[in-house]
């Protein structure tokens, strides 16, 4: 027999007196999430992170994630909002999370918390997996769910289609054509079933997908660099992860800010080696110097330092190894769009980035 | 004494009426929750910023344990280590002895309850 959330309009059913499972599924599709964000005996440390996300405030919902009980304690709905949650702004319990995923589902491959479903298995570890940033396998699982989601109502089909486009449009982003096509048409599917339904603030948040006008921070095909007492960094549907600075860091950031045209080698070791933007004022003293001395040929010799360009190659190269450590869609972007040389360039000309406030402080480059 | 974070216009609300305070936390009744959540002194800063942050109608009622017919039980509902005081029944307006922001409230001891 269909479940209210097998059919339920989200948005227009009052929740008032469904059991509190479905109400705080119904009530989070709708977006009204007042009654969900403090964790008790109705709302699991998950859910309640789940609320937190959707409220805006990611680092409450890492708080609760952080605090909560083992893993091995949660509900199927507490591991299936958080998730979600943890898909969104990150946690170090992903694993956990995962591991206890892998083994929670029923025979038809759905979640659920008594006879209440909550989405199939595959959509919640596929969503963690492209969170961790492994967006092939993310997509894979995804897909399966979306097959799964079907066969049980067109409800779930959206649901798990809007994640899908999340995951495809940073797998667009690497330049992946059938991902855009596939993106296109999962996003038509799912904006298609959320209009005809009347799940309108899941349909805002579909359009939301991709869009560079909310700021890009934890979004589907957007990067993040924000310079700090210890770095943001991120990129795509893997959250943020903050690293101590460096002057790599400070490198790469300012490749990312000037994206439109190739930055000469000695420009990007005049900017670490003053720790920041202010040392463009020297490289300008240097290349003037250059000019006025000896003309072009003593430019040439400036800009064709092999020195310079080993040194920083070295520092850039080794600086996406380390990101991509900490922050592996980051590190794989970062690998494929940096081109260092005597010149070097960040050649993801269409992609939103958040770089921080226009003058990088001269006490963030210290190592 | 024990702390509770409130909504102003809740607790303005509570007052008028002549009391009591039924709300359990942001967005919960205590019917559907069973208690009112509390902190301790040492506590409310976090509640506060966790569940709170960002709006400018936040008050602290600064409640006497002694003066509430309800009980007050301190426990770990959530299996996280960590106990709150649990307020199992509606707040008299006359067990609130004080209203604060949530600096001047952190700033008390922490009470015997604890």
């Amino acid at each position: 027999m269909a479940h209210l959330l097998d059919r339920g309009t989200p948005d227009s059913t009052p929740t008032d007196a469904l059991d509190v499972v479905t109400a705080c599924e119904v009530d989070l599709l709708a977006g009204r999430v007042d009654r969900w964000m403090v964790p008790g005996p109705r709302v699991p440390h998950g859910v309640a992170a789940r609320a937190q996300v959707l409220a805006g405030r990611p680092s409450a919902a890492r708080a609760l994630l952080d605090d909560a009980p083992p893993v091995a304690e949660w509900s199927p709905r507490a591991l299936a909002s958080a998730a979600w949650a943890i898909s969104r702004v990150g946690s170090p319990r992903l694993a956990e999370v995962e591991s206890a995923l892998d083994t929670a589902g029923s025979s038809d491959r759905f979640l659920y918390e008594g006879d209440v479903p909550l989405g199939p298995t595959d959509s919640f570890l596929g969503i963690l997996v492209a969170a961790a940033g492994e967006l092939d396998r993310g997509a894979r699982c995804l897909r399966a769910a979306a097959a799964v989601a079907d066969e049980r109502s067109p409800s779930w089909g959206a649901q798990v289609r809007h994640e899908l486009v999340r995951v495809l449009l940073d797998a667009a982003v690497d330049g992946d054509a059938d991902a855009s096509a596939e993106r296109d048409s999962m996003r038509t599917m799912a904006r298609m079933f959320y209009v005809s339904a009347g799940y309108d603030h899941q349909r805002e948040r579909l359009d939301a997908v991709g869009s560079p006008d909310p700021g890009p921070r934890a979004s589907a095909g957007c990067g993040i660099l924000e310079p700090g007492p210890r770095w943001t960094v991120g990129f795509g549907v893997q959250p943020p992860v903050t690293v101590r600075p460096s002057k790599g860091l400070l490198a790469i950031h300012h490749l990312i800010r000037h994206r439109d045209r190739r930055v000469p080698a000695v420009e990007l070791d005049a900017v670490v080696q003053s720790g920041a933007e202010p040392g463009l004022a020297a490289l300008r003293t240097v290349i003037d110097r250059a000019v006025e001395c000896g003309g072009e040929d003593d430019l040439r010799v400036l800009l064709h330092d092999d020195q310079v360009r080993t040194r920083v190659t070295k520092l850039v190269r080794r600086t996406i190894a380390r990101i991509g450590d900490e922050h592996r869609r980051l590190g794989d972007h970062l690998e494929a769009m940096v081109e260092t040389g005597y010149s070097c360039a960040y050649v993801g000309d269409r992609i939103p980035w958040a770089t921080g406030p226009a003058a990088v402080d001269d006490r963030a480059g210290t190592s | 004494m024990i702390l509770h974070v409130a909504i102003s216009d809740e607790w303005d609300a509570a007052v008028a009426a002549g009391g009591p305070y039924d709300r359990s936390t942001i967005g919960v009744s205590l019917a559907e929750e069973g208690y009112i959540h509390c902190s301790f002194p040492d506590q409310v800063a976090a509640t506060a910023e966790r569940y709170y942050a960002g709006r400018d109608d936040v008050v602290v009622l600064v409640i006497d344990p002694d003066r509430l017919d309800a009980e007050v039980r301190v426990e770990d509902l959530m299996g996280t280590g960590v106990e709150f005081p649990h307020v199992y029944g509606p707040i008299p307006v006359a067990a609130v002895v004080a209203v604060e922001d949530v600096e001047t409230a952190a700033r008390r001891p922490r009470s015997p309850l604890g």
